[in-house]
């Protein structure tokens, strides 16, 4: 190669070495990219029991007023009404309406310039003495002064009017003027920051703050180490941000954390003891909020205990990518959510988990198990041989057949999907005889009260083996009569398969074969991060809703006395609003440090573009 | 204003046998009973008149059917009760109302509390408040309980045929309750063989439908029972089955003759004991809760009803001519005859929401029913084949308080959240116009039933309550807070219970 072209080689691949290494930068900057921490939180001490950051006040306002979610909200009979017919609301629109006048802007422009620069929000505790402080920064300083200036002349004047003393207090700190307001609110302008409590003593400490005289035992928020971890992560496009101390929330009110036995409930013990514990002994929780036209997220991080779980609750806590299995997505699914749980460990610190009355009505479990389950041991025999992924699935109504009925009622298909230990080779075989056997007890009741009883056919398929029943339909010669009501039970075909490590018991038989169809791909199972991982699809509901319409509005005259053309208003409102949410999303992560909640909506794109 | 703070001192006015009352009552010979009634200067078609009309024949008005038929003759307000109004109180026409309630029995009427919702929102809406009255009366008459039924559908199709012949006649109706799935499996007469003849549903037939108790003999009812045979239920369906109809000749009442279920049907129907039985229980249902007032108990055959009775035999049963010929009587109208009954906890409830015009939007109606049920009517489920019992025994303890918590509480006046979700909203008053706010509301409920005493001394009380400091005001507007007060003891007064 010639030195010319050499020299052209290694500018083009320092360029190119340079390009990437840019664009490595940038990536990883957006990455952490997270909003900045606001001035105000130099002024707000680090031990604050709540913290809250408001970034974009004004994204908040063009949310709460886009076109899109006003339509669907004045879609809500009633709703409008209640806005026009609040007394309050109307006379707090009025006032504003009256001060942006004398501003010289209007109301909506005047609220978005006062807060467009964020706000801080903190509440404490000195000794019991509530502390409150709001801290906001407004695009335009002067316009800020005029604005309270209307406001406060505003209150004086209708204090006159009324023969009614002066409501307003002025004093001064070192230049800077304080409005005190009958004793229970304070404000002042200083730096550029809009700044209140609720008296003016703590106004005082907070001015002192502002101005750089706190005493040098403050700790300030901005500093504390603690609340970067917490705002770790935190998406840049967040609207909020807060942290509640629950520490000190603790130390000052013990019992509210306190869960008494009679107020445990079982099934949440069961599905959620870790992070209840979590939030009883962790000492912090931080949540973030985010609202895009495209989608809304709440992200809840709560600390875990900080010596750790008791034994009882770690061996709920899976070990990390252990999470739940893959949520399931069998077409026409309309709702998966996939949960590790052992539930030989939570039987094996059900003292601890369940209350006393739950714990008596599982103590014959022995006997009844023993009967179903070929007389084993419920410990040891049945939930030793459960695996610890349990996943629910919601689909859309399965098709009737012909010659069943179609209730006037249609309803989703449900399945649980369960693991199976795979050393025991004879449950699964027990569990499909259990299965029967309860079919076999409900048709002795379906006799006894002339109800429809259930027919069973057997299929099996290589390693699956299946159960399904179907409700007898009325006999040929003997129909019911031609506006009998069908019973809901039409819609449902109960049905159980196993394969291999897994078992599904589902409403419906084609749904109980779709997710055996679904189960045969290895993948299927495979553990993710999350404790608990869901879906919802919104719009299938929205379907469901439209297809059961006539019954909803129905339902919606009796309950609530609404007149058929209201009812009809409300549903159809109900159902469009939750087509637009489009998808809901769930998470769980049990990580070292902290408990993640992830609930999300992804809405659904709007005809021309528009988002909500 | 709180229930426990509440008093009255007032005796109630009427359903007591005082010897001024009895004297009124027999001061009208019962040879005049039956004439067809005239307004004069000594009873005036006035309001009281009216609404008293109502009360009976449909439910308490409302201040424009009030109006409305104070501006018509009583022949003419009469007539439209028995035939019916073109439009609801919500202005819907009548038959779209039909319809619409039609649609929502099948659709809601699932359970039985999704059928007495239904049947209450009927009530609430409809523009023929006399045959759902009827309705009920035969419901009480024919008592079938979901109970022991179980079949929503059965039970919805069963009072469908009642109010199909609310107002036609007895006989039709007589026959099509011997075919209803609902009462035959009420009865245990769903699979009725000719080998083993179930009696059951011809002692009813016999004791509660037609004749009363002494009326016939055991051997009429085990020959009666033989016609009904080859009588069936199958999955919710009537069915006849002729190779098990005992069609050889029986002996009832006299007469032998190859009875089956219609043609004793007729039989009955020409015994005087029958006529006389069914116009015992309407003098009943539409003049007065106490046997006295009608000239002695019931069953016995009062002489006082014989034009009744004959009204019924000669119209063949007619029960629109028969309450036309009733409710146009003096007896009906006699103001000793006024507030002689106990409004039954369905034409209290529904006669306040009526009243008050809370039609559009109504009352959640599963908690309207769950009211019912406490103050001791559950509809589509009386107590039993005699049904329910009615007169002061609607005013047990509960069922007293809880008809003056529903009463409160639809006036804003009662402890607690309104769990009915709507409620009046009495417009703000002022202490000097405190008395007209009571008159008014007086005038549209109690007419002559509050005296002006009584009227004044609620004024009173509702000024005591303002001054008292530890009462809590039920409103806060204070305006509205006093109106409340007085309306919450208009409504705790005796006579606001009766009809």
């Amino acid at each position: 190669m010639s030195p010319k072209l050499a020299r052209a080689w290694s500018a083009v691949a320092l360029a190119a070495a340079w390009t990437w290494l840019l664009i490595l930068a940038e990536t990883i900057h957006s990455a952490r990219a997270e909003p900045p921490i606001p001035e105000a939180s130099r002024w707000v001490s680090a031990d604050a029991l709540i913290y809250v950051e408001w970034h974009r006040p004004d994204t908040l306002l063009d949310r709460l007023e886009d076109p899109w979610l006003q339509a669907r909200l004045n879609a809500f009979p009633g709703y409008a009404q209640a806005f026009s017919n609040n007394a309050e609301l109307i006379q707090a629109r009025r006032i504003a309406e009256l001060v942006a006048a004398q501003v010289g802007v209007t109301w909506r422009e005047g609220l978005a310039d006062l807060v467009r620069g964020g706000a801080v929000i903190a509440f404490d505790l000195e000794g019991f003495q509530p502390v409150l402080t709001i801290i906001v920064k407004p695009k335009d300083d002067a316009v800020l002064r005029r604005t309270l200036q209307v406001i406060l002349q505003g209150m004086q004047d209708d204090a006159r009017s009324k023969g009614n003393p002066d409501p307003v207090r002025q004093s001064t700190r070192d230049g800077v003027t304080i409005y005190a307001l009958n004793d229970q609110a304070a404000y002042a302008v200083h730096q550029g920051h809009l700044l209140i409590s609720n008296g003016v003593q703590p106004l005082s400490i907070l001015l002192d703050r502002v101005s750089g005289r706190a005493p040098a035992r403050f700790k300030t928020m901005a500093d504390s180490s603690s609340l970067r971890e917490r705002r770790a992560g935190l998406p840049d496009d967040a609207i909020i941000f807060g942290m509640v101390n629950l520490e000190r929330l603790r130390a000052f009110n013990p019992r509210a954390f306190e869960l008494p036995a009679d107020q445990v409930n079982p099934l949440l013990s069961i599905l959620f003891a870790p992070w209840v514990e979590s939030a009883r002994k962790g000492n912090w929780v931080a949540a973030h909020l985010v609202w895009t036209p495209e989608h809304l997220e709440l992200g809840v991080n709560l600390a875990t205990p900080p010596n750790g779980y008791d034994p009882v609750f770690a061996s709920l806590v899976p070990e990390s990518k252990q999470g739940a299995a893959t949520p399931l997505s069998p077409p026409g699914a309309i709702a998966s959510l996939s949960l590790r749980r052992d539930l030989a460990e939570v039987w094996k610190n059900r003292v601890t988990l369940l209350p006393p009355e739950t714990l008596q009505g599982l103590s014959q479990l022995d006997a009844t198990t023993g009967v179903f389950f070929g007389g084993r041991d419920f410990e040891n025999g049945v939930l030793a041989a459960l695996g610890s992924d349990w996943r629910i699935v919601a689909a859309r109504p399965a098709p009737f057949a012909q010659d069943q009925p179609r209730p006037d009622v249609t309803l989703p298909s449900f399945a649980l999907v369960g693991g199976l230990n795979p050393q025991d080779k004879d449950f699964p075989l027990r569990l499909e005889l259990g299965f029967q056997s309860l079919v076999g007890i409900l048709n002795l009741q379906a006799n006894m009260n002339q109800t429809p009883p259930l027919l069973m056919s057997l299929e099996r398929d290589g390693n699956v083996s299946m159960t399904t029943t179907r409700f007898m339909p009325p006999a040929p010669g003997a129909p019911p009569p031609d506006d009998a009501v069908v019973p809901v039970q039409y819609n449902f075909t109960p049905s159980f398969a196993s394969l291999g490590d897994r078992f599904v018991l589902g409403s419906t038989a084609p749904l109980t074969r779709a997710l055996v169809e679904a189960l045969r791909d290895p993948k299927a199972s495979e553990p993710s991060q999350p404790t608990l991982v869901g879906w919802i699809d919104l719009n299938a509901v929205a379907d469901l809703l439209a297809a059961n319409r006539d019954a909803l509005v129905a339902q919606n005259m009796t309950e609530q006395g609404n007149d058929r053309e209201t009812a009809q208003a409300t549903i159809d409102a109900l159902t469009g609003f939750v087509h637009d949410l489009g998808r809901f999303d769930l998470s769980v992560e049990d990580t070292p440090n902290a408990v993640r909640f992830r609930l999300g909506f992804t809405f659904q794109p709007q005809p021309g573009g528009t988002q909500p | 204003m709180r229930t426990a703070t509440m008093r009255t001192t007032l005796k109630p006015q009427g359903l007591d046998d005082s010897p001024r009352h009895a004297f009124a009552v027999a001061a009208l010979n019962p040879s005049r009973w039956w004439e067809p009634w005239t307004p004069d200067e000594s009873n005036p078609w006035d309001r009281d008149a009216v609404a008293h009309l109502h009360r009976r024949a449909g439910f308490m008005p409302n201040t424009a059917t009030l109006e409305r038929d104070l501006n018509r003759t009583p022949d003419e307000a009469i007539e439209s009760l028995l035939l019916g109004d073109e439009q609801g109180p919500d202005g819907q026409h009548a038959d779209d109302l039909d319809a619409q309630a039609d649609q929502l029995d099948r659709r809601v009427g699932r359970n039985l509390e999704g059928l007495q919702s239904c049947w209450l929102h009927r009530m609430i809406h409809t523009a023929r408040p006399l045959r759902e009255r009827m309705t009920l009366f035969w419901h009480d008459h024919f008592a079938t309980s979901f109970d022991k039924v179980g079949d929503a559908t059965l039970m919805r199709h069963h009072i469908a045929l009642l109010r199909r012949h609310a107002l036609g006649r007895f006989g039709p109706l007589l026959k099509a309750i011997g075919r209803d799935p609902a009462m035959l499996i009420w009865l245990d007469s769903a699979a009725n063989r000719k080998r083993r003849p179930n009696e059951n549903y011809a002692r009813e037939v016999m004791e509660l439908f037609t004749l009363g108790i002494g009326h016939y003999t055991e051997a009429d009812i085990q020959e009666a029972a033989r016609a009904f045979t080859g009588r069936f239920v199958v999955n919710g369906r009537y069915v006849e089955r002729p190779e098990e109809f005992d069609d050889r000749p029986k002996r009832v009442l006299g007469k032998t003759a190859p009875f089956d279920g219609d043609s004793l049907a007729d039989w009955l129907l020409e015994q005087p004991a029958c006529a006389q039985f069914l116009a015992a229980k309407l003098a009943s249902w539409f003049l007065s809760d106490l046997p006295e007032d009608l000239g002695g108990e019931a069953s016995s055959g009062s002489d006082c009803l014989a034009p009744l009775a004959e009204t019924l035999r000669t119209t063949r049963y007619d029960l629109t001519a028969t309450l036309r010929f009733l409710l146009r009587s003096r007896i009906f109208f006699d103001p000793a005859m006024r507030r002689r009954k106990v409004k039954s906890p369905v034409e209290f409830t529904v006669g306040m929401v009526r009243s008050l015009d809370l039609i559009k939007p109504t009352l959640r109606l599963n908690e309207l029913a769950q009211a019912n049920n406490t103050m001791g009517q559950r509809l589509f489920a009386p107590p039993g084949v005699a049904g329910w019992d009615g007169g002061p025994a609607w005013l047990g303890t509960t069922a007293t308080l809880a008809r003056l918590n529903f009463a409160l509480a639809l006036v804003g006046a009662g402890p607690g959240d309104n769990p009915f979700g709507r409620g009046h909203q009495p417009e703000p008053v002022a202490i000097n116009q405190l008395a007209d706010l009571v008159d008014r509301y007086a005038d549209l409920w109690l007419q002559a039933g509050a005296s002006p005493s009584a009227r004044r001394s609620i004024v009173e009380q509702v000024v005591t309550l303002e001054r008292d400091p530890t009462n809590t005001p039920a409103d806060a507007d204070p305006g509205r807070a006093r109106a409340r007060a007085a309306l919450g003891l208009l409504v705790a007064l005796p006579e606001f219970q009766l009809a």
